[in-house]
């Protein structure tokens, strides 16, 4: 124990206490004695045995705070700003990473062993401790280097890992810091050369289940994300306040590193930015009376909602955005701070400018950003942006929302559109040409259908724009229409359209006027399209269709698709049907041991399309799926 | 001064000091009823300064008010003390029932990101009256036998 001040104020008030006892009964000293020593063992005792609370090893191994960057963290905002820090406190962008605690480990505190896609897995609690037995990261990094050929985009490599040695290093590990909260959580150790390496096994929140990490991503069966994912190189630029890597040497997977943040996840600061000269300044009373009675904005400080509504969503944009970091420095990351201008430390990526190879892995074929995390880039897409004043704000709301996907409080209805086009206000049947108050009546199923995969879902793209058949045949971006009518053609979509919007019919392909867009999506379709149909199809709008249930058929077909994504988003929406409910399936693993339960899905399948209600034959259906694109994608979410 | 002023003003700081302490109980009243009712507008993380200033304000309201009760029996106490320090201290304590109090309510009334309104500027004010009146009745009492 140190002696401070707080000691020695504390040990000096019990011996006055004694003394005056003492002073009190100096008649009877045996009684004094006896008195003060009852007040002063236990004070003693308290005293000696008192030692403050020590750091864990979680938050000793988790990223040191920035000292010279002018971070204060959100304890210090709390103190003026409470209700801003309360719903900052609620909402996923705080969980987005935390230190490793029982508190911040979403996945059950039991011992755990898994097998799956050759490698074994466990986790085990020690005292509260969440600890890992996984492949050893130097292992896999020099097995990568070995024997894999790395494919486009990051963190990326090839089937060789399925086919890992049996005897490979494995290690065992203290897990340390944690990232999501919200659908699914990572967990990082920390390697001794200081990176932190994400466990290759996901715990899934939704479904509550771990699962290898390469199945939770819209990626080819060859494409598999192991243990070099890496937070430094990635992670940090956004999961984090501020985040300086502090990687040295060449910044290789292997490099030694001691990475640096303002803050663990998505905090005050990230939008904000550094606060230390706004808490200085307003220290003094005078200077935040003056500006409460002036009415003046503060300058010590960005506020997203005083600014030019085009110049805060660049602090949204800082993230969720498609970008090359132009500025990235492997110490200090990247100099952008809330205020500055986007286009000085980054490159948005532009369908028309982005390489070839990668267009597929961000981009619909009409440059609409198809990943999640990628809003800005499709919300500066759209005419609301580029000819009127549309930011983030405008329907989002950090401090005035619930935490899914923090719709400002007003703005959960038509009411986020209705805001800039009034005049519809009164003539939404007219306009929409359904029932006021139903799915197909609601602004943002139409102009914002949900063709942006992430996450193991589907949401909605941010570009706003209308519905489209020619822009589905020429680009291959399902049109609204078709993801709700999934029982339609693309013809009847554009006979629509033509009727209701003066929109010119486009030429189409006989399956294109015959068959459902949603059933070539999904059997035809490429990974992205198969995915989108597959989500659609047990849309909760859809299933409230009187006449749905046709495409379950359609549905157990997909349980054998390659993507892992694909099957997940298929095994969702197929439980949803009556027989299928308790099907004996795993989407991890079909393909291999699961084909008995793809098969008893088929046969399920097979009382489906005896009904009067089918729509496609079997012979169609075997055909569409024979020309499945299978032109390889990954989505770099 | 004389006799019939004495107890004019002796009766003046009972009646002040119990009409006070009533109404800063009824205050006490008012804030829990406003607990019991969960009302956003004083219990929201938001409401924060507010819930702490009114608290403030019906218990320096209410402390106000015993003072004056003391005041009265001290001056009943303690005849002799007379002259511009008694009247001195009793304006004293009386603008400090009023600004001590006051001055925290207001201030809860307004927030503006966790300071409080501009009423919290009468504070330092009535807390100088209520440190003078108290320091003079203290040197009075002292002085008198």
């Amino acid at each position: 124990m140190t002696w401070g001040w707080e000691q020695m104020l504390f040990l000096a008030v019990a011996l006055c206490a004694s003394l005056i006892m003492f002073r009190a009964q100096v008649e009877s000293p045996t009684r004094a004695i006896l008195g003060s020593l009852a007040i002063l063992l236990p004070v003693l005792t308290a005293f000696l045995t008192w030692s403050p609370p020590q750091p864990t090893l979680a938050e000793v191994q988790t990223p040191q705070k920035i000292d010279d960057q002018g971070y204060v963290s959100s304890e210090a905002c709390r103190a003026c700003h409470a209700a801003e820090y309360e719903s900052w406190y609620g909402s996923y962008h705080r969980t987005m990473t935390q230190v490793a605690s029982p508190e911040s480990i979403v996945a059950p505190h039991e011992a755990t062993e898994l097998s799956a896609n050759g490698r074994t897995f466990k986790v085990d609690f020690e005292a509260d401790v969440m600890w890992s037995e996984d492949v050893h990261p130097y292992a896999m990094l020099d097995r990568l280097a070995e024997t894999v050929e790395v494919l486009p985009g990051p963190n990326f490599v090839s089937a060789a890992e399925r086919t890992l040695p049996p005897n490979i290093e494995k290690l065992r590990s203290q897990i340390v810091m944690t990232t999501g909260s919200h659908h699914m959580q990572m967990y990082w150790l920390r390697d001794p050369k200081g990176a932190f390496r994400h466990l290759s096994w996901v715990w899934l929140i939704r479904d509550q289940r771990w699962v290898p990490s390469e199945s939770v991503y819209l990626q080819p069966p060859e494409g598999v994300m192991g243990l070099a994912g890496q937070w430094e190189t990635n992670c940090i630029k956004c999961h984090a306040v501020g985040g300086q890597p502090h990687i040295n040497g060449r910044p290789t997977p292997m490099a030694p590193r001691e990475s640096k943040v303002g803050e663990l996840g998505i905090a005050c600061e990230g939008c904000h930015g550094p606060a230390k000269n706004h808490v200085e300044a307003n220290r003094n009373p005078l200077r935040r009376y003056a500006l409460h009675l002036s009415g003046e904005d503060d300058d010590s400080i960005v506020h997203p909602n005083k600014i030019a509504s085009q110049q805060a969503s660049e602090v949204c944009g800082r993230c969720h955005s498609g970008h090359k970091q132009l500025a990235w420095d492997k110490q200090i990351g990247t100099p952008f701070k809330p205020g500055d201008s986007l286009e000085e430390y980054f490159r948005l990526r532009h369908y028309d400018t982005q390489p070839e190879d990668e267009r597929t892995g961000y981009f619909w074929r009409d440059g609409t950003a198809r990943v999640t995390g990628r809003e800005y880039s499709a919300m500066i897409e759209s005419a609301c942006y580029t000819q009127g004043d549309l930011g983030c704000n405008s329907c989002h709301s950090m401090h005035d929302s619930e935490p899914d996907d923090q719709l400002a409080s007003d703005r959960q209805s038509n009411n986020a559109c209705l805001q800039c086009h009034p005049s519809y206000r009164d003539k939404i049947a007219e306009h929409t040409h359904h029932p006021e108050g139903s799915s197909g009546a609601r602004c943002y199923n139409c102009h914002m259908p949900n063709t942006t995969y992430g996450l193991l879902s589907m949401t909605r793209s941010h570009r706003i724009d209308n519905p489209s058949v020619e822009m589905s045949v020429r680009d291959g971006r399902p049109n609204a229409c078709n993801l709700c009518h999934v029982d339609k053609t693309l013809e009847w979509a554009g006979q629509y359209l033509s009727a209701w919007y003066d929109h010119d019919e486009p030429s189409l392909t006989p399956d294109e006027e015959n068959i459902p867009a949603a059933a070539i999506w999904l059997l035809k379709g490429d990974a992205a399209q198969r995915a989108a149909a597959a989500w659609h199809m047990g849309w909760d709008p859809v299933l409230d269709r009187p006449d749905s249930g046709w495409q379950a058929p359609l549905l157990a077909r997909t349980l054998s698709d390659p993507y892992a994504a694909v099957r997940y988003l298929t095994e969702r929406s197929l439980r949803k049907f009556p027989g299928y409910e308790d099907l004996p399936y795993d989407f991890v693993t079909a393909g291999k041991n699961q084909s008995a339960a793809v098969e008893a899905s088929l046969e399920i399948a097979d009382q489906w399309t005896k009904q009067p209600s089918r729509r496609l034959t079997q012979d169609v259906i075997d055909r569409l799926h024979k020309e499945r694109d299978d032109t390889p994608i990954s989505f770099q979410e | 001064m004389t006799n019939s002023e004495d107890e004019s003003l002796t009766h003046r700081h009972f009646s002040t000091g119990w009409w006070g302490l009533l109404f800063f109980i009824s205050m006490g009243l008012g804030l829990e009823l406003l607990h019991g009712f969960k009302a956003d507008f004083y219990l929201d993380v938001s409401s924060e300064t507010r819930r702490h200033l009114w608290t403030l304000s019906h218990a320096h309201g209410g402390l106000i008010s015993l003072v004056h009760i003391g005041f009265a029996a001290t001056t009943a106490q303690f005849q002799d003390w007379s002259g511009s320090d008694r009247l001195w201290a009793a304006r004293c304590l009386t603008a400090a029932l009023v600004l001590v109090p006051g001055g925290f309510f207001l201030g809860g009334l307004y927030i503006h990101a966790g300071d409080p309104g501009l009423g919290i500027f009468l504070l330092p004010p009535g807390g100088a009256l209520f440190f003078v009146g108290v320091l003079l009745t203290a040197r009075g009492v002292q002085s008198s036998r």
